[in-house]
């Protein structure tokens, strides 16, 4: 495959992939250049063809790195993970039975519409 | 027509066991498992019922309204698995142990959410007299209390604060009831059936093998789990202190924590009075906090070790309040008999388990107060609870 045509393989990729404004610039700049490398010097248009291959390459790969971290920071934590024994015990730890209490209503409202009774704080019986 | 004796025999053994020609699967015999199904029986809000359902603000109870019976109906199934599961005396709700502290216990969370529809349930039936079903719904949390058990420490508070909702719903029902002399008998007689509450040395114990068991782990392992055991804010000098140490400095602290723990249990066993335990069990919490700043081994007990005064504390409260509710049973049933309260409170009723001595006792307009000296914990003014006589 010739240069050329692989690079525009790789900006058609990164049009799908990317959607930052900055993705969009570099991606618009680097059409430019490879329309000029497609018409003019061929010397030069491989070198700057290899540049812009690292930058696409680097673009979309830290898109990607950034996708990925806002994923895992979007995990949502599931009532297992707020119901172990481990955590209901911090739980208790930090604020008592009142806390733990807290964490039950978080997880209920996680475990689905379930309808719940407001629970009654009073442990003085 | 002769039969042969092996006609006969076959005959006989036909008549004399019939369960083995007609056999049916039997009910289970573990109340755990109708828990589950009771839980799985709760209903959804398809018909946009506004929850949660708040206690009033002036009596603290439930308003039975057309609202709170429709969800009742709508959980009948629930109550039915509920009736099933407290008169089996066996509950093992499967808990997978090899887990460690990652066990998840979702169940404890359940088992809350319907103790508080039993609560409910007994309000109602208070509302519309029905005050024999409402005991019974209030004797219904007892036992699903002691199901909830001691196999752990959550397990423990959870059972705690079930039997301590029990005592609520039976001073709120006998708030209402005219005093009736045979219910109350009853009543007393079903109470002591009913009140064994959990043991914390056993709930203690249970605890201390998971922990031990973190000791077995690599270093760095036991650090993290001894930072998210503090919600990530270990001291950093103590942190560093634990990740340069060699291996055979765990063994060291698992011998502090186990040092820790047999004292801890000793004291618990005792027979010494709340004032005392509690003093002790508190002054053994401080230590183990201080003793990080001169001695290392001692700060993966200072993270893992729960604070113990504090859930002594609780326990004694719903013991205590057994006692209270017995001594409010007595003044009652004397209403009953001979139409007016005692003026002061005889010799020999249970006792105030945080001091050894009496219940305050005041008559009032309403009812009658008995109050609760707490001084042990720190606290000037007593407890009060006050009980409505009709």
């Amino acid at each position: 495959m010739k240069p050329e045509d692989y690079l525009q393989r790789l900006f058609n990729q990164a049009r799908i992939d990317t959607s930052n404004e900055t993705d969009q610039r570099i991606l618009a700049e680097a059409e430019c250049t490879l329309v000029s490398l497609k018409s003019n010097k061929p010397m030069v248009g491989s070198a700057v063809a290899a540049i812009v291959l690292l930058t696409l390459g680097l673009v979309i790969w830290t898109h990607e790195s950034q996708q990925s971290v806002v994923r895992e920071s979007s995990q949502p934590i599931g009532p297992n993970q707020i119901l172990t024994m481990e955590s209901l015990k911090q739980a208790f730890n930090q604020g008592g039975m009142e806390a733990l209490d807290k964490q039950y209503d978080m997880a209920l409202h996680v475990v689905g519409p379930r309808l719940t009774l407001r629970p009654y704080n009073k442990y003085d019986m | 027509m002769r039969l042969s004796k092996h006609s006969i025999w076959v005959m006989v053994w036909l008549f004399l066991c019939p369960s083995t020609l007609w056999a049916f699967p039997s009910d289970p015999n573990n109340a755990a498992l109708l828990y589950y199904q009771a839980f799985l029986s709760f209903p959804g809000n398809d018909n946009n019922i506004p929850m949660p359902l708040d206690p009033s603000p002036t009596s603290g109870l439930i308003e039975p309204n057309q609202v709170v019976r429709d969800y009742l109906e709508a959980c009948h199934t629930v109550f039915e698995f509920t009736e099933a599961a407290v008169k089996l005396p066996c509950c093992d709700w499967g808990l997978r142990h090899s887990l460690g502290e990652s066990v998840p216990m979702p169940h404890s969370m359940q088992i809350r959410q319907l103790a508080f529809h039993v609560m409910v349930k007994a309000q109602v039936c208070a509302a519309d007299k029905a005050y024999q079903e409402s005991l019974t719904q209030c004797l219904i949390l007892h036992k699903i209390a002691q199901h909830m058990g001691d196999e752990n420490l959550i397990a423990f508070l959870v059972s705690n604060a079930i039997h301590g909702l029990a005592n609520r719903g039976v001073r709120d029902t006998l708030g209402l009831m005219p005093a009736n002399h045979e219910i109350l008998s009853w009543l007393e007689q079903e109470l002591v059936t009913v009140s064994q509450g959990p043991d914390l040395v056993n709930a203690l114990a249970t605890e201390e093998q998971i922990t031990l068991r973190k000791f077995h782990l690599d270093k760095d392992t036991l650090i993290e789990k001894a930072i998210a055991s503090c919600g990530g804010r270990l001291d950093p000098k103590w942190e560093q202190q634990l990740r340069t140490a060699d291996p055979a400095f765990m063994e060291v602290c698992r011998a502090y924590y186990v040092q820790s723990m047999a004292m801890l249990r000793k004291t618990l066993q005792d027979t010494t009075g709340f004032e005392t335990k509690y003093r002790q069990i508190r002054h053994q919490d401080e230590q183990v906090s201080s003793d990080p700043k001169n001695n290392p081994q001692a700060i993966f007990t200072a993270v893992f070790r729960p604070d113990l005064a504090k859930i002594y504390a609780l326990l004694v409260k719903v013991q205590s309040n057994d006692n209270l509710l017995s001594v409010a049973i007595y003044l009652y049933k004397h209403k009953a008999q001979v139409g007016v309260l005692p003026e002061t409170l005889p010799a020999g009723l249970p006792k105030n388990l945080f001091n050894g001595k009496n219940f305050g006792y005041e008559k009032t307009k309403e009812g009658f107060i008995l109050r609760v000296e707490t001084r042990g914990l720190g606290r000037d003014k007593p407890i009060e609870y006050g009980f409505k006589v009709k």
